[in-house]
This record gives structure tokens, sequence and C-alpha cells, in this order.
């Protein structure tokens, strides 16, 4: 019953609905990419302020981001601090609206191994 | 991701809703039937409502300082300047300042019974309730004009219900049963024209809000389906009330108090229920086509 009560909560509260939904992101949602990833972009449907960025591997480490800029604006291009190994990462954000009704979603996109030449 | 900062922030959002409709509602009962009551009742319901008061007030201002974590989704971002700027220029400032105001107002003004407590207390309760109207979704809806209105409307025959139900269960189980009775008759005559008041101004608000029926199958279409189907139960829990056992309370019969203050209490859990689904739903969605971006006044800097 416990787990129940904790899985509604978890699926409610995970699924916070976009008023200004992400309309695009680089890396774009379950890409594989070979080029080394320099930065996050997030690009909105208004202008939000974007208020947290979390990239995780697959194992759930945090990997170092620039922090979002304390300003509002519709793209958000976010330095990425640290060389991304072949794997999969998920881009966790969050922003705020005109009346700070919250938004929050996730992606995830793949970082594949380089081929040697 | 995010988890901690979000119920904390959405819990305290519902208990204020709570709170506040109850200090709000049970003023309103105090105010309409303080001189068909005994005056130690009169005395402690007004002492519930001012508990009530205080308690929606010391959470009002918790969640406020919250807000800032919720809106990064971390606790460590509480005091980020930034953040706690936006949540004042934005409409959630001068709402949260409208319902401390409205309930450090009701709240001092529940001391005792004069003209002028009166009069403290009506500001302090329609300010409480004007705050709903203030933020949120329907500050920034281009008919703000309509809901505003509906929206005052809703709340406050809600609270009319809700902070009834506690002085009504009290009534009916001590004093004479015909005093009980009267106020029972007494407060049906006027529910039955407010209360269809919430349903009414939630339809209007919900016409609005929600503007096709496939956008009823989102989830915040869903939550308010939910909220209907929630009024509905109390309704229908109410008509048992008035139908049957409300004219037995007045008549002594003690088995039918029993039944009668069961079912009372079952509103007032269901409505609790309804307040939280309240929280929820603001909290977490939209109306699938309103704009919440910033506006063109906005100043929205490039990032890079």
């Amino acid at each position: 019953m416990r787990y129940l009560f904790s899985a509604v909560l978890l699926a409610i509260v995970s699924t916070a609905a976009a008023h200004t939904p992400l309309t695009a992101t680089v890396p774009a949602a379950k890409a594989t990419v070979s080029a080394p990833v320099k930065e996050i972009v997030l690009e909105f449907g208004g202008d939000v302020r974007l208020t947290a960025v979390v990239l995780t591997d697959a194992q759930g480490a945090n990997k170092k981001v620039a922090a979002a800029p304390a300003t509002v604006a519709k793209k958000f291009a976010l330095a990425v601090e640290e060389d991304l190994k072949p794997g999969a990462y998920t881009v966790n954000w969050r922003a705020v609206g005109a009346d700070t009704h919250v938004v929050s979603g996730d992606f995830r996109f793949t970082v594949a191994a380089a081929t040697p030449l | 991701m995010f988890l901690a900062a979000d119920l904390a922030v959405i819990s305290l959002r519902a208990l204020t809703f709570v709170a506040l409709f109850m200090a709000v509602g049970t003023w309103i009962f105090v105010a309409l039937w303080e001189r068909d009551l005994a005056p130690e009742q009169a005395e402690r319901i007004r002492n519930v409502a001012r508990a009530a008061a205080v308690v929606a007030l010391i959470v009002t201002v918790i969640h406020y300082v919250l807000s800032p974590a919720r809106m990064a989704g971390s606790f460590g971002s509480t005091f980020d300047p930034s953040l706690e700027a936006l949540l004042l220029q934005s409409s959630s400032g001068p709402a949260s300042i409208a319902r401390v105001v409205g309930l450090a107002l009701l709240a001092l003004s529940l001391d005792r019974a004069t003209k002028l407590n009166t009069i403290g207390a009506g500001i302090g309760a329609t300010l409480a309730l004007a705050s709903f109207a203030f933020g949120g979704h329907t500050s920034i809806h281009p008919l703000w004009f309509v809901l505003g209105p509906l929206l005052l409307v809703h709340v406050a025959a809600a609270a009319f219900w809700f902070g009834a139900l506690w002085p009504l269960f009290a009534a009916a189980g001590e004093g004479p049963p015909q005093r009980a009775g009267l106020l029972l008759e007494q407060f049906t005559r006027l529910a039955i024209r407010i209360v269809p008041l919430v349903l009414l101004a939630g339809v209007g608000m919900s016409v609005v809000f929600v503007r096709s029926v496939s956008e009823l199958a989102t989830p915040y279409g869903a939550m308010l389906i939910a909220k209907t189907v929630g009024f509905g139960g109390c309704m229908a829990l109410a008509g048992v009330n008035k139908g049957r056992f409300a004219p037995a309370v007045g008549a002594g019969n003690e088995r039918a108090t029993w039944a009668f203050r069961r079912i009372v209490a079952a509103e007032w859990a269901l409505i609790v229920v309804i307040l939280v689904t309240t929280a929820v739903m603001t909290s977490l969605y939209a109306p699938e086509h309103l704009e919440g971006a910033f506006g063109a006044g906005h100043s929205a800097e490039p990032t890079h």
C-alpha cells in the first residue's frame, strides 16, 4: 500500500504539464550524437525563466552544466563543463512562467562511442 | 528529480487552502448565526476560526518563503534573490500579500463580537478569498475580468459550506435539540441558495479554461472532472442529511443525530479531498491553451 501511494505521488509530481512547452532541444530528445556535446540548448514556446538543468549519466551521476541564467528568454544554451563519455544521458529541466507556474520535464540522448579512423 | 521540493510546497499549498477555507467559512457561520448560538458555542466557533486563520497565515508565509525552492526544484534555491524577485513581481506577490493581510485581519478581529471586529473580519475574509483571483491562472488569462468574479463567488460559496460543517457537527450534539433544529433549518434555507453557486461559478470558469471536450482528457481536465464528482458526492450527502436526518435532529432523535453528525464529518472530509485536489491540480497542471509565457513588458535579456 505504501509503495502504491509513493508510486502515485511520484507519477503525479513528475509530470508537471506545460504552460509554455519545451519545443526543441540540442541534442534532440532520443538522439544519438557522435560529436562531443559542448552545450545543452533548450527552446520554449514563449519566454520563461529557466531555473534548473540537471544532466545525469546512466548511473545517475551528475555532470557539470553551467548554471541557468537569471533572465527570461525563449532559448537557453548552457555549457557542458565536463567531457561526456559514450553512454546514455538524461537532462532534467525546470522553468517558470509568468504566473510562477512551474513547468518541468526531461529528455534523453546518447553519446555514441567514437569510431576509429 | 525535484520531488522533495514539489511535495513540500504543494502540501503547504493544500494545507493553506484547507485552513483558509475553514477560517473564512467558520467566521461566516458565526457572523450569520451568532444570536442563535449559546454564548459558549459562539465563543468556541470563533476560537476555531481564529486558530484556522493563524494556521493559514503561518502556512501561507512558509509556502511563500519556500516557493523559490519549488521553482528551481531544490531547497538550496530557497533564498535565491533572483527567484524571490521574480516571485514578488509576479501575480503571486500581490496575491500572497493580500492573503497574509486578510488572514491577519481575520485572526485579530475574532477575539470577541463587536461591530468593529465584524467589519475588520469581513474585510479580512474578503481579502483572503480575493487572493485566489489575484494570482495563478486566473490572473494571466485574457478573460481575467470574467474569471476573477466567478472565482470569488466559487471560493466564497465553498467557504460558506465548508466552514459551516464543524459548527453544525458541534451544534447537533449539544444543547437543546430544538435550538440545533432551528439552526439547521436556517442554515439549510440559505445553503440551498448559496451552495449551487459553487457549481455554477465552477462550470462558468471551466467553460473559459477548458474550451473543448478533448481537453477534458488532459490531466487538468481529469482533475476538474474528479472535483465535480466530489462535489456531486458532497451534494448527495447533504441531500440525505437535509431530507432524512436534519428534521429528526430537531426532534431530539439520538440515532438520527448520530447519523447526521457522521454524514457532516464525511462531507467535511470529502471537501478536504477536493481542496487538496485543487491545490495539486493548480500547482502541476494548467489549461491546455493558456499561454504562460512572460509578456512583452518583462525584460527578456538574451542569454547567449
